[in-house]
């Protein structure tokens, strides 16, 4: 069922071309997809030599106030890159909405005048998978033991019991500005165990912000805050490695820690951008 | 712990998509979602964005690659 595209203004596109991703197609004899792509699309296999470019025709973009419109199309994007990723190994991934004009001719030709950035990073990437780690703290959780913990907290707080109400304001104020200290002190500590960890697995490793970028998506409740978000190249068969690490980090109180994947290599893909 | 892909990571699904990845930058490009020409009404539609856990089509998706990974497995 084909759904329908939510904002007519959107411009049209001549003989467009939705790009999922690129892979080597030299070790499987694929011709077709059993897969279909964004709005039910019949996806294809554009090749030049030995790389193959999977895409979709379209005759529009893809923009939608409607949530479950993109909901759909996002799936089925991913869905696609997981189905190719099964059948030819590691994709270099295009975002979400990237089309080129021009018909397969025009997909031949940018591969064409990228063919060795294409080969290099298809090489580099091959056998290797994007993992996402996200570490969250539950504050109230972390801020209970650093109060057990810190003697500059809990000297703060006998000196509070000892005196008047005055002063106790003052010393609330100080006692704010510790456990912040403390707790910052904390969070930098845990993204370096973290990190020293995933170093020890990872081919590559990149932060990307504590928070997520889309803000409302993260459905955290109150007391959980982002400690780090990173994403991991890894080879497939070091995934449980990885995982053992992770376990270590995640037994500290009030931390949780997030392990996803595989992903294609979202985060490590070259910019492949053709000189104009 | 093994890595995962469920639904409650839909976040992932929507930044990794919409923000990582190969971008083409060429004269027959005519959409790239980091540019306005596609993003106004796409990024006017995030705000609401956290209905997208509620549906089934990322269980449908989960269930896909979980049977994929069982298959894979055997």
């Amino acid at each position: 069922m084909s759904s329908e595209r939510t904002n007519p203004s959107s411009p049209t596109v001549t003989d467009g071309r939705y790009l999922y991703c690129i892979v080597d197609a030299s070790d499987a004899n694929v011709s077709q997809l059993s897969v279909t792509g964004v709005d039910d699309a019949t996806v294809s296999l554009t090749t030049y030599d030995d790389i193959a470019v999977v895409s979709h025709a379209t005759d529009q973009l893809y923009d939608t106030d409607d949530i479950a419109q993109l909901r759909r199309w996002l799936v089925a994007h991913q869905a696609v890159i997981d189905e190719v990723g099964a059948t030819f190994g590691t994709p270099l991934p295009f975002q979400f909405d990237v089309i080129l004009q021009g018909g397969d001719e025009a997909v031949v030709q940018w591969v064409e005048a990228n063919e060795q950035r294409i080969r290099t990073a298809l090489d580099e990437f091959r056998g290797s998978w994007e993992y996402r780690v996200h570490l969250k703290w539950d504050r109230s959780d972390v801020e209970s033991v650093v109060r057990e913990a810190d003697d500059r907290l809990q000297e703060i707080s006998q000196q509070r019991a000892e005196t008047g109400e005055g002063t106790q304001f003052l010393l609330d104020t100080q006692y704010e500005e510790r456990l912040t200290e403390v707790l910052e002190t904390k969070k930098a500590s845990l993204r370096d165990r973290l990190t020293d960890a995933i170093d020890e697995t990872a081919r590559q490793v990149t932060s990307h912000t504590a928070v997520p970028s889309l803000e409302g998506l993260d459905g955290l409740d109150d007391d959980t805050e982002w400690v780090a978000r990173i994403a991991v190249l890894a080879d497939k068969s070091d995934e449980t490695e990885l995982g053992t690490h992770l376990d270590d980090i995640a037994v500290h109180p009030g931390v949780a820690i997030e392990f996803t994947g595989p992903w294609p290599p979202y985060s490590f893909t070259p910019d492949l951008v053709e000189d104009s | 712990m093994e890595p995962t892909k469920e639904t409650s990571h839909v976040v992932e699904l929507v930044d990794i998509l919409l923000r990582e990845g190969v971008v083409v930058a060429a004269d027959v490009v005519v959409s790239v979602a980091e540019i306005p020409l596609v993003g106004i009404q796409l990024r006017l539609a995030l705000a609401g964005m956290t209905e997208l856990t509620k549906h089934e089509c990322f269980a449908e998706w989960d269930d896909t690659i979980r049977g994929r990974e069982d298959a894979d497995a055997i």
